[in-house]
């Protein structure tokens, strides 16, 4: 199957795109002939950098003016009027996620989001993704080609990296493109590291409404800095801007794979499961025994979260090796 | 001033959260979950989305005509009540007897199709809801309607007649669009966002008003849809081993000796 | 002379040691509302006097010392447990209070089988011992919607109930035998029997005394096997209130006694069951006991309702459901502040008792009354949950949204014109005014009405074991 994979050079999330991408690649589409990537940059960007970020050996590097996703599909829809691709890949994050399924439309083709695994049969190619909030995995059939998917986020990343060599490189230089819509230019706000540190985060304490008020959220945020871990939320947490938004962890947020997960006053619904499943250990504190998370954790302990962190938070920081 | 006409669209969905463990039980000839016995709520997402327009309405420099539109089955007619009840102009659901759950493009058409009847300038909706997990009606709503979209929307504002603010979540940042009409706005996390509740007096104001209920036909399984070839249920059990101790102090103690140290060590 | 504020916490300090003497203002300023305020609170505003100190007590010694320290000196004390309070009981209504909390002292003393009574400090919450009892193939049959978060103490102070009640009773039912320290520092132990007739019945001083009479620090109840795989539920819709009284009353008077019985106005009903109840009421019932108990009640029940040809039965998995998710814990409240801080709207309750024949006038006069005397209203309805041979409660649930007033103006705005609505129906109409949340601090000005000419045993009770007044003043007794 002929495949090309699409990503925003311009996002700083740009690494675990690629990644995210590659893993999916070399799991799903280890016996098809090498694909393409077409990787959108703009000036600032470190071009040599980027080229070996390219999950494909065929590599078209597209400069761009624009970083927004109605810009991109414009660009993309012009490219991609003759090709012969009968799959389009893109990364999970909210870019990648929109692009997948406008671009089928655009191309007459079909799409779906965050899929997970992909099997070629016949004239259908089966796709696998979590659905009813993450509780149950469906397997939904497509038939339209060109198919343009949007892969599930947090796939395995680490294990199947293997340098790919860039053997064909084209570029193309897209900064006098108009993309034609009435959509203005949007202004571009930075967050100070977004999500990207908790994406990448190898120790991550997370906090659920259980925690119930600002202050005691913001406590909990200076814990995690003293014992080196880096600070996420559940979604009920961050409605209630206790936390930033980028601090949010499961379907709607950050999906993390860090080494160590402490989760607290979490019930564990899989719709922020879904953002923790990756870690390697999961230790759960709720004071209920039959919160769904007790039994999706490692290790956990019934109690008050609040004596319970104190304490391993003093623990942590009276050992000589911090991490 | 002509009235600005917006859609808002949502979805009643069960409160999966509320089913016990061992409720997850597929049918496995049908590939559905029995999920009504839960209780019903607006999909987060369009719950966010209702208020944001109704927002937008109260600020907005000229007149603002609201319409809520659901497609789906008479549980969301309570619903709809409640949306009379909090001013929304017209109230619209339509009917379609299929099964929604992973049929995005159908809905999608059934909207761009009534939107085509009944001119509007701005849709509003939910990014995606809890039982397809499809993420994709409002996309493909704009590209039926060949309109403008912005993805992740947590803002929209009226900047003058004719020209918004939509601030939206991008992958390592905000982007903010002034933005004209038509526009579909596919409404992200939202904080602050709940759903004002109805006096019992405008309720009792709208009781005659009867929600508008529009028979459409899903277009028959377009080549673009999916069709759903298998469903299982999700195993996400591991030990769960309980640390035991008299005291929390005692059982951070056992936490960090036993199962902590080393794994933080090699960090 | 009064101590000042800073002599009565250096006091304090020399009877429990710094670290169980809290005086931060943060927590001062909490610590003097409960539910009640919680408008204000939330938004960050604090009418009532503050107290002079929070302080832990661990010990029925320490708690006599403070209470001897404070009797002599007459500061006032508010006694504190889980915290759930929601009629103003834990207000601080003097200046320079001192808020004795008791939740450390949580624990589990005795677990007797044999006996078939569990004994634990009143710092204990009902959710862990109901934990540790299960574990063991028991229960207290105790199950309020706090239980979670409420713990023993205040359990028995507020005489509490649960929604097991129409069979295992109120708290009242359930306590054998506990532990008080009274103002002046002496310390009665209430012996665990099954029964006595040497004199009257003088657990009932201390039931329900809301921390204006004496601290609880220990409390023993009765256990009960725990059978819930011959749990049976059933539930109905029906068009109205009267009837489903009806049927509430012939299922107690034919002599059945199952766990849950609960009938649902329309619109609480919509509220808790707008995915079957299609604007009806809703009738709830709950067998439980040996299998062939269950079975005969749930049977009974059948037949009753099947008399009444507007019921109509619901799948019994929908109540289930909403059975699994009812009870409420330290995320629902935070859930619960976030949405009223966004939204504006507001739920409280009120509870209230009357025989047969007088509950269904009680409930249309008061809801008919608050949705035409009071603005604003989104929701007012109510449920009843307790039945009894000659009566049952109504528990009304009123929502609004607060609107062009500030936060210390939602009380006397919508929430005391409500509750005085409640109370003046109930009392005309010849009901109990409160059922079992307590009196607390608003229904205190009716509570003399309340009792008539038997409230010169309630008010020598006050003179008697707490004769300089320093207990939890406003709560339940005037003045
Ligand atoms: C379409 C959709 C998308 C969603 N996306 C996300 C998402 O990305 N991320 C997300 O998080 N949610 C998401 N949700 C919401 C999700 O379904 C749950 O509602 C949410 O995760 C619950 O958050 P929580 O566990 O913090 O709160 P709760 O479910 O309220 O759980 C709080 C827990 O804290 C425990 N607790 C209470 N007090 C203490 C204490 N003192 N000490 C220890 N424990 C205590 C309680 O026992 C309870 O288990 C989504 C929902 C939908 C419908
Ligand atoms: C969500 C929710 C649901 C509820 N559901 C129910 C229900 O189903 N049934 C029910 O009956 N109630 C219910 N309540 C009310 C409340 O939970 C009960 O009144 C409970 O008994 C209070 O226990 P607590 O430990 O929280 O006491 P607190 O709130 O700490 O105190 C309550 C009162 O008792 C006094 N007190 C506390 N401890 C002592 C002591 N050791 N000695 C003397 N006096 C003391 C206090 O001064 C105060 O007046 C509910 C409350 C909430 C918030």
């Amino acid at each position: 199957m002929k495949y090309t994979v699409v990503l925003n050079g311009c996002s700083r999330n740009i690494y675990s795109q690629a990644e995210e991408t590659a893993s999916f690649v070399a799991e799903n589409l280890g016996s098809a002939p090498p694909g393409r990537c077409i990787l959108f940059y703009s000036d600032a960007q470190n071009k040599e950098e980027l080229i070996a970020l390219s999950p494909a050996e065929s590599l078209l590097l597209v400069k761009v003016k624009q970083r927004d996703p109605e810009y991109y599909l414009s660009l993309l829809t012009g490219l991609l009027q003759n090709d012969t691709s009968s799959l389009y890949l893109f990364p999970g994050d909210l870019c990648g996620s929109e692009l997948a399924i406008r671009l089928a439309h655009r191309l007459g083709g079909s799409s779906l989001a965050a899929v997970e695994k992909i099997e070629e049969d016949g004239e259908e190619l089966h796709c696998y993704k979590t659905v009813y909030s993450g509780y149950l995995r469906a397997q939904l059939s497509l038939r339209q080609k060109p198919y343009c998917l949007s892969i599930a986020r947090g796939g395995d990343t680490r294990r199947c990296r293997k340098a790919v060599k860039v053997l064909k490189f084209e570029e193309l230089d897209a900064t006098g493109f108009e993309k034609g819509s009435p959509l203005g230019e949007p202004e571009y706000e930075e967050e100070a590291n977004g999500g990207l540190e908790l994406e990448e985060a190898p120790f991550i304490l997370v906090a659920g409404q259980g925690v119930n008020s600002r202050e005691k959220i913001t406590r909990l945020k200076e814990i995690a800095a003293e014992m080196g871990a880096t600070f996420g939320v559940s979604r009920p947490v961050a409605m209630s801007a206790w936390a930033p938004l980028h601090s949010l962890i499961g379907v709607s947020g950050v999906i993390t794979r860090p080494q160590l997960c402490i989760a607290v006053g979490i019930s564990g619904a899989a719709a922020f499961f879904a953002g923790i499943e990756k870690s390697k250990y999961i230790v759960a504190v709720n004071i209920d025994e039959l919160a769904p998370l007790v039994q999706s954790a490692d290790v956990v302990v019934i109690d008050d979260y609040e004596a319970v962190l104190e304490e391993l938070c003093r623990l942590i920081k009276e050992q000589p090796s911090l991490p | 001033m002509i009235a600005m006409n917006i859609l808002v669209c949502f979805k009643v969905t069960p409160d999966l959260d509320q089913l016990p463990p061992d409720g997850w039980e597929v049918d496995r000839a049908a590939l559905t979950v029995e999920t009504s016995f839960v209780k019903a709520m607006i999909n987060p997402y369009d719950e966010s989305a209702l208020e944001l327009a109704l927002r937008f309405a109260e600020d907005a420099p000229g007149p603002v005509k609201l319409t809520a539109l659901t497609v789906g089955d008479r549980s969301a007619d309570r619903y709809l009540k409640m949306l009379y009840a909090l001013k929304f102009d017209r109230a619209v659901r339509l009917e379609t007897g299929a099964d929604l759950r992973f049929t995005p493009e159908g809905i999608a058409a059934a909207i761009a199709a009534f939107v085509s009847r009944n001119p509007h300038q701005l849709i509003i909706m939910g990014r995606q809801s809890g039982v397809g997990d499809n993420a994709a009606t409002p996309l493909l709503a704009a590209e039926k309607l060949g309109w403008p979209c912005i993805a992740h929307v947590t803002e929209i504002r009226s900047l003058q007649e004719d020209l918004l603010k939509v601030r939206a979540q991008a992958d390592d940042g905000f982007l903010s669009y002034a933005a004209r009409p038509p526009l579909v706005a596919a409404v992200g996390n939202v904080p602050h966002a709940y759903l004002r509740v109805p006096t019992l007096k405008e309720r009792l104001g709208v009781r005659e008003k009867k929600v508008e209920i529009v028979a459409a036909a899903l277009p028959a399984e377009e080549g673009a849809g999916c069709t759903l070839t298998g469903l299982d249920v999700i195993d996400r059990r591991r030990a769960g081993l309980k640390i035991e101790g008299a005291t929390p102090q005692e059982k951070a103690g056992a936490l960090y000796e036993l199962y902590l140290k080393e794994r933080l060590a090699k960090l | 002379m009064s101590l000042t504020r800073e002599q009565i916490v250096e006091q304090l300090v020399g009877i429990l040691g710094e670290d169980n003497v809290v005086t931060d203002e943060a927590v001062l300023r909490q610590s003097s509302v409960d539910r009640f305020r919680r408008f204000e609170e939330l938004h960050g505003v604090f009418t009532q006097p503050l107290p002079a100190a929070v302080v832990y007590v661990h010990s029925t010694a320490e708690v006599a010392e403070v209470l001897k320290f404070a009797h002599k000196n007459l500061i006032n004390v508010v006694p504190r447990t889980g915290q759930t309070a929601t009629e103003g009981g834990l207000e601080t209504a003097v200046a320079n209070s001192i808020v004795v909390d008791g939740s450390r002292m949580n624990k589990i003393i005795k677990l007797d089988t044999y006996n078939m009574q569990a004994t634990c400090q009143c710092g204990t919450p009902l959710q862990v011992l109901e934990d540790q009892l299960r574990a063991l193939g028991y229960t207290t049959g105790h199950s309020p919607q706090s239980k979670p978060l409420a713990q023993l103490g205040g359990l028995v102070a507020t005489r509490s109930i649960g929604q097991f009640s129409t069979l295992y009773g109120g708290i009242e039912e359930m306590v054998v035998g506990l532990e008080a320290v009274f103002p002046n520092g002496h310390i009665a132990r209430i012996k665990n029997v099954p029964r006595r007739a040497a004199g009257p019945d003088i657990r009932h001083v201390v039931i329900g005394n809301e921390g204006a009479l004496c601290f609880i620090t220990e409390v023993t109840v009765k256990i009960y096997k725990f059978m819930p795989e011959n749990n049976i539920l059933l539930g109905y819709t029906l068009d109205r209130m009267k009837t489903g009284f009806e049927i509430l009353r012939q299922v107690m008077v034919n002599g059945y006694r199952p766990s849950v019985a609960r009938l649902y106005d329309p619109e609480d009903a919509d509220y808790h069951f707008s995915h079957f109840s299609e604007g009806r009421c809703v009738l709830i019932f709950m067998a439980e006991g040996p299998k062939a108990i269950a079975e005969a009640t749930a049977a009974a029940i059948k037949e009753i309702v099947a008399r009444h040809p507007e019921c109509q039965e619901v799948d019994s998995r929908y109540i289930q459901v909403w059975f699994d998710n009812l009870n409420w814990d330290a995320s629902d409240v935070a859930e619960e502040r976030a949405e009223i801080l966004e939204t504006k709207n507001i739920g409280n309750t009120t509870e209230i008792s009357a025989d047969w024949e007088k509950i269904n006038v009680i409930y249309e006069a008061c809801v008919e009354r608050i949705r035409r005397e009071v603005p604003d209203m989104t929701l007012v309805g109510g449920h009843s949950s307790h039945s009894y041979i000659n009566g049952t409660n109504l528990y009304f649930v009123h929502y609004y949204n607060v609107v062009d007033c500030k936060p210390e103006e939602e009380l006397t705005k919508y929430h005391l014109p409500i509750k005085t609505i409640i109370v003046e129906e109930t009392l005309k109409a010849g009901g109990a005014i409160c059922h079992h949340h307590g009196v607390g601090k608003y229904r205190t000005p009716w509570i003399d009405q309340e009792h008539g000419s038997a409230y010169y045993i309630l008010e020598t009770l006050k003179r008697a074991f707490d004769p300089r007044g320093i207990m939890n003043k406003g709560t339940i007794f005037k003045g």
